[in-house]
């Protein structure tokens, strides 16, 4: 059990920047000739369109691999973002939420080793609201002969919403690291979402030469964008690149629309 | 801050998985696709390339000197591929309804049809309606009936039940219905069946013959034995009219086993009791090598009957094929069957061994032998035997195929004869070709004496003709029996023809598109050369079909036929036959009505988000339900709603409820449901909450301090956590009354101040806050010493003055020496002790928490004093 709560900060981080990723695992680190426990949730993301005044169900799925009982309880959270940043703040403390809203049933559940459960909540999304995500939250507790002991981590699924189709990205200029002979220049690109609803940008980046040939081309690692929010996206291109200059254009597509930017950075000798 | 961004508009391209197009873009120096997964884009000297990989949307980029387009990309989604034989599964929810009705006009004899067929699935359920209607238009005899209902069912069919109303083809058993069409009404549930009605038609090749009607009523019961055997016990009851000679009243009492370990092995044994005791068996077996028919059939000759299941006597057939290898093939077969008729009887032996070998992937040689004996006993005619040796050569390829066969018949009493065979045929394209001709000695053939029924003859003459082995010719007699014992075929006799030609073709071609024709011809010429002389029969047919519409088909036949018999002239026959065919997607639900259910349900308020509707919970009326996008209702007082009439499957329930208050759904605001479902929906109220925060002078948290609240009567309360803060969550809108639990604060903090209430407005939809400041004690305290050398010791330094640097704080030492700051907020503090002859600094820090310093002592007789410093944080709350 100590060795999940030395995992915890791990939990959260892949809650809030995972775009792609289908399960959130929790994982002990590896023991010599013995199978890892693991506490697991799935779905780790889900995208819900809905209109407001409208309910959506979702179906939270918990499994524990551990050799301990644990009792899991579920709150959410709603998550804003306030100066391009997100934060987490709980049910009923924010103005309009979508957490207070939540009802899950059940609302805790206890799991033999080797078990899996499940909880269904229901959000309903509230007019007027511009949040748009909440993230569900597993906290487990593990009954013991002292007591009880919190595991001090939780395992979350994020929960977006799309209300309408106000899709926007803006982007900032280009960046580019130091090319060096032991690394290859990084490009960045720092995206805003400027319009109401969140977005996952998909995006490469094409290194071309004076005459317009590509040299290079890399994808940026695919991040989840909420609305006001701001990151850093950034792709290294895949070899080194000779002395010179060159040109760079970046492109994301988003809900079928597609954000192209110009940009050039120079490598020096 | 954001520059050169641009969004561009997007041009449409589509490629296909694994297929590559290009296209010219002036300059075009770079392209690149936005998902490496699903294609790759490419660019060189002003000419794109894409290779579509896997299905999907995405975008393509190309970079010319002077501008930058991007397309969108759609790489297309071939159709399913599925393996031959492949049936795609009902899904259980799945419902799929069609029909089609087909108007056909027949020149002979002169009819007009009309055939309705509709069936309706909906999971493992069928129902289905076949409606066949003639009307006759030429000439008919007297009482006849220019109309009828030539066939008519009505069939529902349910994994557990099997319901048939009027027109059944029924063959439980060959003892009992053994293939007749029985109008009245049909069940079949779980092991029993049911079959109660008359038998009135019958069937051949699509022309329904009146015989009189036959009472059939009856039924059993199958008992499993294991998975694969199983014994039937069945009884019915035959009624036949006393004019009807060819079926026989009574009843039948019979008892089967059925063993069928599969579909390529099968076993059936009956016996019965009637007017005396009859049995029957019928065995299946086929493997690579082996396939194996039999049928043997025995019946007193006044059996209770059908007369559609008229075989009285013994009938026995068998088959037996081998095969041995794949290139060098030996196939032997052995047939047999007694048949006995009113007036035939006639008992066919025969037996094929041939031989094939590959001697190429497209050349075959073939040989064997054949020997086959026809006795008839009923007429007494001369037995017919023949032993034939054929050999040939065979040539197959993709488009084309001939065979060639020469083979030497022998046949006591004749001479030994010559016979050839050819055929071939070619599919290129759409064309398609096939053509045969052959010249045969000493051939049976079968001869009759047409009954009245239009149109049978020519039927009966096609089959005729085409029957030119002993096999095919009892194959024939066996299969339309009722034909002779109705009387539709009278004074049929076997006879042997001493020669006879034959050759035909047919050719077809097929256009494409959306809506195909097809144009198809064929010809048949068949010469007898009997011994008075040659019978002729040729015949031509030219057929035109066309799909109109996706929904709509003609077809168009015309066909003449003519024969001629030795010292007559040609005898011609045109037939045309046109119909039109109309697809229906739909089922007319006056003709299958599907089963309706309701869909009911109450909304609750439910703001304790319990989820479920249970008894006494709050109804809300007048809330919006809406059914499918298309239905809406909206709730009584107690909260019902109800869709009656709704179709069988699946269906969308969605709640539409308006409030200028906030609230949320405690069960999902929309479900999908099945036609009979019950579906409650909760609403709560949104209820805000209340945030509040204990903190000290320094802003620090206070933990477990007890904040209550009020509104009226009402009274929660809550400690705050280790950062102070406490929220109390489920707060109707409204002003609050929050004040803090003195008792609860921990030691070191002031009381001064609490007994203070704050009003703190709580929104629909926002918390209300508030926030508590309480004050931490922290004093400094200790004694000013001297020390007196005459004594020897330190002694009190009375009237001492202690300042405190930057805070206008003095304290001056009781005779005692002692001096005390209190009231100190957390921070630093420097200290001076000064007496008359010298003065001694002391530096201090106080933290957040509550903190007494005692014994900061200072001493003047020293040189220097000291630093003494605070513990910034005690261990535990003082």
């Amino acid at each position: 059990m100590k060795i999940v709560l030395k995992l915890a900060p791990f939990f959260f981080a892949a809650i809030c920047s995972g775009a792609g990723a289908q399960m959130l695992v929790a994982t002990a680190p590896e023991a010599s000739g013995m199978s890892q426990p693991s506490i697991s949730l799935s779905p780790a993301i889900v995208m819900v369109h809905g209109k407001p005044g409208q309910s959506a169900t979702q179906i939270l799925t918990i499994s524990n691999q551990t050799a301990s009982e644990i009792r899991f309880a579920l709150t959410t959270e709603d998550v804003v973002v306030r100066d391009g940043k997100r934060f987490y703040s709980p049910a009923g403390q924010v103005a309009n939420g979508i957490a207070a809203s939540a009802v899950a049933a059940p609302s805790a559940i206890v799991l033999k080793a080797g078990e899996e459960g499940s909880v269904q909540v229901t959000f309903t999304i509230p007019s007027g609201t511009g949040q748009r995500a909440v993230v569900a939250l597993f906290r487990g507790v593990v009954d013991t002969a002292n007591g009880t002991v919190g595991l001090g981590s939780s395992l979350g699924t994020l929960i977006t919403f799309n209300e309408s189709a106000d899709y926007r990205v803006e982007a900032g200029p280009l960046q580019s690291s130091l090319q060096t002979d032991e690394a290859n220049v990084i490009l960045s690109e720092e995206l805003l979402n400027s319009g109401s609803e969140p977005v996952v940008p998909k995006g490469v980046i094409v290194v071309l030469n004076a005459s317009g040939k590509r040299v290079g081309k890399a994808a940026f690692s695919l991040q989840r964008l909420l609305p006001g929010e701001r990151l850093i996206f950034a792709a290294t291109n895949p070899e080194q690149l000779a002395p010179g200059a060159y040109r760079t254009l970046s492109s994301f597509e988003f809900e079928g629309k597609v954000l192209t930017i110009a940009g050039q950075f120079t490598i020096s000798e | 801050m954001f520059p050169c961004c641009l969004v561009l508009p997007a041009q449409i391209l589509t490629v296909d998985p694994q297929k590559n197009i290009s296209f010219d873009v002036a300059g075009a120096t770079a392209a690149y696709s936005l998902d490496a997964s699903i294609a790759e884009a490419s660019a060189e000297n002003g000419r794109v390339s894409i290779a579509g990989i896997i299905p999907g949307k995405t975008h393509i980029v190309v970079i010319s000197a002077s501008d930058v387009q991007t397309f969108e990309l759609l790489v297309t989604t071939p159709p399913p591929h599925y393996p031959p034989g492949f049936a795609m599964p009902i899904d259980g929810q799945e419902a799929t309804q069609s029909g089609d009705h087909e108007a056909r006009y027949i020149s002979s004899p002169g009819q007009i049809q009309d055939q309705l067929d509709f069936v309706k699935i909906h999971g493992n359920d069928r129902t289905s309606v076949h409606i066949v209607e003639t009307h006759l238009v030429g000439p008919i005899e007297l009482g006849q009936p220019r109309t009828a209902l030539s066939s008519l069912s009505y069939q529902v069919i349910t994994p557990r039940r099997n319901i048939t109303l009027v027109d059944q083809y029924v063959d439980e058993s060959p003892l009992t219905l053994n293939g007749a069409i029985v109008r009245g009404f049909h069940m079949r549930q779980d092991n029993w069946f049911l079959h109660a009605g008359y038998s009135s038609v019958f069937a051949f090749q699509g022309l329904f013959l009146p015989t009189q009607p036959e009472l059939a009523a009856g039924g059993g019961y199958r008992h499993s034995l294991t998975e694969s055997s199983s014994v039937v016990a069945s009884y019915y009851h035959f009624q036949i009219p006393a004019s009807d000679t060819i079926g026989h009243s009574g009843d039948v009492a019979t008892l089967s086993y059925r063993y069928i370990p599969s579909d390529k092995f099968w076993l059936i044994a009956e016996a019965g009791i009637s007017h005396g005791i009859g049995g029957a068996g019928q065995l299946y077996y086929q493997t690579d090598r082996d396939s194996l028919v039999g049928h043997v059939r025995f019946e007193p000759m006044l059996f209770a009957s059908l007369g559609t299941n008229n075989l009285q006597g013994f009938h026995a057939d068998a088959s037996w094929t081998r095969h041995f290898t794949n290139k060098f093939d030996l196939t032997l077969t052995f047939y047999n069957n007694n048949l006995a008729l009113p007036n035939l009887k006639e008992s066919t032996t025969s037996s094929t061994a041939n031989l094939r070998d590959q001697l190429t992937p497209h050349w075959y040689v073939f040989g064997g032998a054949s020997t086959s004996r026809l006795q008839t006993n009923v007429l007494l005619s001369p037995v017919i035997q023949n032993l034939t040796l054929p050999a040939g050569l065979a040539f197959q390829s993709k488009h084309f195929g001939a065979t060639g066969q020469y083979q030497f018949a022998v046949t006591p009493g004749q001479e030994g004869g010559d016979q050839f065979r050819v055929s071939l045929h070619s599919d290129l394209g759409h064309f398609s070709f096939t053509g045969n001709a052959e010249q045969d000695t000493a051939v049976p053939s079968l001869s009759f004496i047409p009954g009245k029924a239009a149109g049978l003859q020519q039927e009966l003459n096609q089959l005729g003709i085409r029957a030119t082995s002993v096999q095919q010719v009892d194959d024939l007699l066996s299969s339309n029996s009722f034909l002779i014992a109705a009387g539709y075929i009278k004074g049929a006799t076997i006879n042997l023809v001493p020669a006879l030609t034959q050759f035909g073709g047919t050719a077809s071609w097929v256009s494409p598109g959306l809506h195909p024709r097809q144009v198809s011809y064929s010809a048949l010429f068949n010469d007898n050369h009997l011994m008075q002389g040659s019978t002729q029969d040729v015949g031509h047919t030219v057929s035109y079909s066309q799909n109109i519409t996706h929904s709509d088909d003609v077809a168009l036949t015309c066909s003449v036929f003519a024969a001629q018999s030795p010292g007559t002239l040609w005898e011609y026959t045109p037939i045309f036959f046109l119909s039109w065919k109309h697809q229906f997607q739909l089922v007319p639900r006056f003709i299958v009505p599907g089963r309706r259910g309701t869909i009911s349900g109450n909304i609750f308020q439910d703001d304790e988000s319990k989820g479920v509707w249970e008894q006494g919970m709050r109804p809300m009326s007048e809330v919006e339900v809406e059914l499918d996008d298309r239905r809406h209702t909206i709730t009584g007082t107690d909260g019902s709603y109800r869709f009656p009439g709704v179709p069988r499957g699946t269906h969308r329930i969605a709640v539409i409820y308006r409030s200028k208050d906030p609230y949320f759904f405690t069960t999902a605001s929309d479900v999908e449901a099945d036609e009979d479902a019950t579906v409650n929906f909760g609403i709560g109220h949104s209820l805000s909450g209340l945030m509040g925060q204990v903190v000290n002078d320094a802003g620090q948290g206070v933990a477990g301090v007890i904040v209550v609240i009020r509104n009226g009567d009402s009274k929660w309360s809550a400690a705050t956590e280790a950062d102070g803060s406490i929220f109390v969550a489920r707060l109707a809108a409204g002003m609050y009354n929050v004040q803090l639990d003195e008792d609860s604060l921990p030691m070191g903090y002031s009381t001064k101040g609490l007994v203070e209430s704050q009003q703190v407005a709580v929104g629909a939809s926002s918390p209300g806050k508030a926030t508590f400041t309480i004050r931490a004690f922290r004093s400094i305290s200790g004694r000013v010493l001297s020390y007196d050398s005459k004594l020897g010791q330190y002694v009190p330094v009375i009237g001492a003055l202690l300042t405190v640097k930057d805070r206008r704080l003095t304290s001056v030492t009781d005779p005692a020496g002692r001096y005390l700051f209190q009231d100190l907020a957390a921070g630093s503090y420097t200290i001076s002790a000064q007496n008359t002859t010298q003065s001694s600094t002391r530096t201090l820090r106080l933290g957040a928490q509550p903190v007494a310093l005692t014994n900061v002592d200072f001493q003047t007789g020293a040189s220097r004093l000291p630093e003494i410093l605070a513990p910034e944080e005690p261990p535990d709350n003082p």
